[in-house]
């Protein structure tokens, strides 16, 4: 049994290693023939191996899934081998229509636009080429205008595990609001 | 003003108009209108090959402070209880703008997170459509399947029983047939509304009304009304 319990992280590493994009347990289980519990100690276990200074990679838990990858600190030897990765930054304006998208989806473009003040045509279109917003569906008013969110490779793209993963600003603690007698 | 700073470096009328709030320090709670406006235009009018599309939503935030000027300047209401609070006509412009920063603050914090994971590689690297099925919407799609699809949407198309559209004659030479029908004998009577059925269409309506007046016009019919806009009775006459 001991035995046994010992090559599960070895097993699920190698499903992990060969999958590249994030597993969800299901998966794991599925493929692993595991019940859950048996998987998610094993993941466990996984993890604390490579948490040591001795291993290049990492087991990372992201948009519902596990996924192997390397450890921050040596992008830039990475870069070195791979050369230095195409800046795929967002501009400003496609990077505070992303974040409304986020926090409020599902929303229409016209919610979008009276938030930011400006049309958002061309930053919609920008943000659905790079695959992190879709369409979810259609607002049930007069026009039934789309309603966009995010996508799985949004999460994966930020490295979130969810949507309640997304980063917090406590509306308290806006400065400006301590200027309000 | 010592420095000047491009329109287009602002990413919309919020953005310039938070600029300028912190800039000189105002209190969000208590922004000078005038001041701010003043300011705002100025920025406007640096704006040299200024694009339309653009330039009207920096415009209509201009009229909207302009819009909320006027409304400072109008006496408040008498008699107001002590109940009803006097509404500040700036309300509406602080929520957005607030709203608007927060947005801005967040889209700075997911900026930082993607630059931390830009230092985190895996196997399937940073290309979408390994993760993404959804990016690439005809990956695995078949001539086939596209052409059955076009089959199936055709067949669909063919089961919908169509109408041919044409244009209907109604005679009123028929209509007369008609009401000849539905007062069948002397003294037969009708109420004028019963005339008509829900499925009775325009055309329908007016050639039955010329039928009629046609008929009274012979003599065949005669119309009777109580009151102005009150049901007419038709009676059929004697031969």
């Amino acid at each position: 049994m001991i035995a046994i319990y010992q090559s599960l992280p070895a097993l699920i590493e190698a499903l992990l290693f060969v999958a590249g994009a994030p597993l969800t347990l299901e998966e794991i289980c599925a493929a692993a023939g595991l019940a859950p519990d048996d998987a998610q100690l094993a993941l466990q276990e996984l993890q604390s191996q490579y948490e040591g200074e001795g291993r290049g990679l990492q087991v990372r838990y992201v948009a519902g899934g596990y996924q192997l990858c390397t450890k921050a600190e040596f992008a830039p030897y990475i870069e070195n081998l791979l050369g230095k990765r195409e800046k795929n930054t967002l501009s400003q304006a496609a990077l505070e229509t992303l974040a409304i998208i986020a926090y409020k989806q599902p929303i229409t473009k016209f919610e979008i636009e009276n938030i930011r003040g400006v049309r958002v045509d061309s930053v919609l279109n920008t943000l659905m080429e790079k695959g992190l917003i879709k369409e979810i569906g259609r607002k049930a008013v007069p026009g039934r205008p789309i309603l966009y969110g995010t996508t799985k490779y949004f999460l994966t793209a930020f490295g979130l595990k969810d949507l309640e993963d997304l980063p917090r600003v406590d509306k308290e603690a806006n400065p400006d609001r301590a200027n309000k007698v | 003003m010592s420095y000047q700073v491009r329109l287009q470096n602002f990413q919309g009328p919020f953005d310039l108009l938070c600029h300028l709030i912190e800039k000189d320090k105002i209190d969000i709670y208590d922004i000078p209108i005038a001041q701010i406006t003043r300011e705002y235009l100025e920025y406007l009018n640096t704006w040299e090959d200024m694009d339309i599309d653009e330039a009207s939503e920096f415009l209509l935030l201009a009229c909207k402070l302009i819009e909320i000027k006027a409304r400072l300047l109008l006496p408040q209401k008498q008699g107001v209880t002590p109940e009803e609070e006097i509404i500040d006509p700036r309300e509406e412009l602080v929520e957005r703008l607030l709203e608007y920063k927060l947005f801005r603050r967040l889209s700075a914090l997911l900026e930082e997170i993607a630059r931390d994971q830009e230092k985190i590689f895996t196997r399937a690297g940073d290309d979408p459509a390994h993760w993404f099925p959804e990016g690439k919407p005809l990956e695995a799609v078949t001539l086939t399947d596209l052409t059955e699809a076009f089959r199936a949407v055709l067949q669909q198309a063919a089961s919908v029983p169509t109408i041919p559209l044409r244009e209907r004659m109604i005679s009123i030479e028929e209509k007369i047939q008609e009401l000849r029908q539905a007062l069948p004998g002397a003294n037969a009577r009708l109420w004028f509304k019963d005339l008509f059925t829900k499925r009775s269409d325009r055309l329908d309506i007016i050639a039955t009304f010329l039928a009629l007046l046609e008929l009274i016009h012979r003599g065949e019919l005669k119309a009777y009304q109580a009151n102005t806009f009150g049901d007419i009775l038709i009676l059929r006459c004697g031969e």
